[in-house]
């Protein structure tokens, strides 16, 4: 044993990082790309020198120049500063919709594995006929009757991602509660719930982060499908699904328009996927070398 | 005579079995007396670790309990959940047999032998910790200050079953129970591992109640025994007394089993095996096996009185 095994654990746990991002470098380019943009669009109003609903209907639907860096759309809005706003948006949406999903969907996971019986059923069953619905559907009925705006988008995306978390957590639930552990975390006196919160859910955080990172990506996609048959925030907001939707009408004449903000879609996209791909193999054992 | 710490009066645990309820533990009584150890001894499927289990009721909610435990003056088999969490890990402790599985994997050390100190004594988290420091003290593991930042996976064997105990030792139980706390460890760490237990329980006056199927571990430790067989307490005795003069056939027949050293003679085994809980017989449950049996042990004994008890009709005509 080398003295660095001896170190704390904190220390430990940088050097396996480092060693993991160094023998996976798509892993580590994605989760660049990732910070690159979640700070591009944090600091917006210093990179871009437009306002984002700034209209000036004389330079309307120009390709890229000096002064537009991505052009513009039919109003004469800088589509660059409009996806860096956009992002924002959308990436709101996404994080908040899928850590809500990952919260409440891992606590119902646990509890149904936990407790079993009844409970198990009442909550899976439910869970099933949550999942028995094209995604897309499920979102699109909950805007459609709640009404489009911020919170309700992030609560469609929220319900229709909730029953796969709850599906993961579930399973090693069911293993870990015959784990001596938590026989044990009963004979010290803790309760059903801290058992469940402080014992449980650490062990399952792992697998439960991974598919975070892969889902944050499908709640971001969920969220330009829904603006774009016009179910996301209402304009003029900038998000990328409704900048695609804008674009569309005049996708023959000026395609740019439309098709820079998919760009913007499929690289954050991108990035989160090549980040859960990472540590999918960091955390699983099976394909480590 | 000292007055007992905890009570256990005809304590009988049943499980259902294909639609019939089997008796695992078959109305055993017996005391736990302050500051001493006392090791229930059996061979596997005997009933002694759901004894000791039901001591904090910790069974399924597949079991049936009957009887009665006694614990400052309350009966712990018919306490609330929400009671029991208060004792349970604060007034009796328990330690199990798996070092390696009964730490959670992803809390360090320190975390895990404070979170009963913060739970139960509602202490703060930087006390539990600094006191959790101590503990490690108290169980020798050395460098507890680095100990405490580490992850069980960390640590050896040993190691981790020392943490258990000190976990269990946390909140100072009145009563501790060991499962098999041995088993899983090598001779010689399972020698210091008692002797710990036991210097512990002389400095804490504590009461621990061991269970073991290891006569050499009972040799060791135990003041009292307690042997169990398919769900029956046969015999309890002070332990001079059960290894000098054993009284129960199968007693008798559990030390021939145990090699020793300052003698050449014979291991016997005993002959045929425990009946399956659904065939129990309705007498003696040891009488098939037993090279004394005759008519009366048709009819089940009663545990005879006294410090030296036997559940043995035989006996019962020689006093």
């Amino acid at each position: 044993m080398t003295l660095a095994d001896t170190n704390t654990p904190q220390r430990t746990r940088t050097a396996s990082l480092l060693r993991l991002a160094r023998k996976n470098k798509l892993s580590a380019f994605g989760l660049l790309m990732f910070t690159l943009i979640v700070l591009a669009s944090i600091f917006a109003p210093f990179i871009s020198p437009h306002d984002p609903l700034d209209q000036n209907i004389l330079d309307r639907l120009q390709d890229r120049s000096a002064e537009y860096i991505l052009g513009t759309d039919t109003f004469g809005r800088d589509t660059f500063t409009r996806i860096l706003y956009g992002l924002r948006v959308s990436l709101m949406i996404g994080l908040t919709s899928t850590f809500l999903a990952m919260v409440l969907g891992c606590s119902l996971g646990i509890i149904a594995g936990y407790r079993g019986g009844w409970v198990d059923s009442l909550i899976m069953r439910v869970m099933d006929m949550l999942l028995a619905f094209p995604t897309l559907i499920t979102g699109l009925f909950i805007v459609a009757v709640l009404g489009a705006n911020f919170v309700n988008i992030v609560l469609a995306i929220t319900v229709t991602i909730l029953p796969k978390f709850a599906r993961v957590a579930r399973a090693p639930t069911i293993a870990l509660k015959e784990r001596e552990f938590v026989e044990a975390a009963r004979a010290l006196g803790y309760s059903d719930i801290r058992i469940m919160a402080v014992h449980i859910a650490p062990n399952i955080l792992g697998e439960v982060v991974v598919l975070a990172s892969l889902w944050a990506a499908y709640a971001i996609r969920i969220e330009a499908y829904l603006s774009f048959i016009g179910l996301g925030v209402a304009p003029p907001t900038p998000t990328l699904g409704t900048m695609i939707r804008d674009g569309f009408n005049h996708i023959l004449d000026a395609p740019f328009v439309s098709i820079y903000p998919g760009f913007a879609v499929l690289l954050v996209v991108l990035s989160l996927n090549l980040v859960g791909d990472g540590l999918r193999d960091a955390i699983d054992p099976k394909l480590r070398d | 005579m000292t007055t007992p710490l905890m009570t256990v009066e005809d304590l009988s645990i049943s499980f259902k079995i294909e639609d019939r309820w089997c008796r695992a533990v078959n109305g055993i009584s017996f005391d736990i007396l302050p500051n001493e150890t006392l090791c229930i001894v059996g061979e596997s499927g005997c009933g002694k670790s759901i004894t000791a289990m039901s001591l904090m009721k910790l069974l399924p909610d597949t079991a049936q309990l009957g009887g009665k435990i006694t614990f400052d003056g309350q009966d712990i088999l018919s306490m609330k959940e929400k009671e029991l969490e208060g004792i349970r890990g604060s007034r009796i402790a328990m330690i199990f047999q798996e070092p390696m599985t009964s730490l959670n994997p992803v809390l360090t050390v320190g975390e895990q032998i404070a979170e009963p100190l913060v739970l139960h004594k509602g202490m703060t988290w930087s006390d539990a910790r600094r006191e959790a420091r101590n503990l490690l003290d108290l169980v020798r593991i050395p460098d507890a200050e680095q100990r405490l930042g580490q992850y069980p996976h960390e640590l050896s064997g040993g190691m981790r079953q020392r943490v258990m105990i000190a976990i269990g030792l946390a909140c100072r139980p009145e009563i501790l129970i060991a499962d098999e706390p041995t088993t899983a460890l090598d001779v010689t760490i399972q020698a210091q591992v008692l002797a710990l237990l036991d210097d512990i329980r002389k400095e804490q006056g504590l009461s621990i109640v061991m269970i073991t199927h290891d006569l050499g571990v009972v040799a060791n430790v135990a003041d009292r025994v307690a042997v169990m067989y398919a769900g029956d307490l046969v015999e309890t005795a002070p332990v001079a007394d059960l290894f000098t003069a054993p009284s129960h056939p199968y007693t008798q027949a559990l030390l021939k089993t145990v090699p020793r050293a300052d003698e050449a003679f014979e291991l016997l085994p005993i002959e045929g095996q425990v009946p399956p809980i659904q065939l129990m017989p309705e007498g003696c449950r040891f009488a098939p096996r037993c090279l004394e049996a005759h008519d009366a042990c048709e009819v089940a004994p009663e545990l005879s009185p006294g410090p030296h008890a036997v559940r043995c009709w035989a006996r019962e005509e020689r006093v």
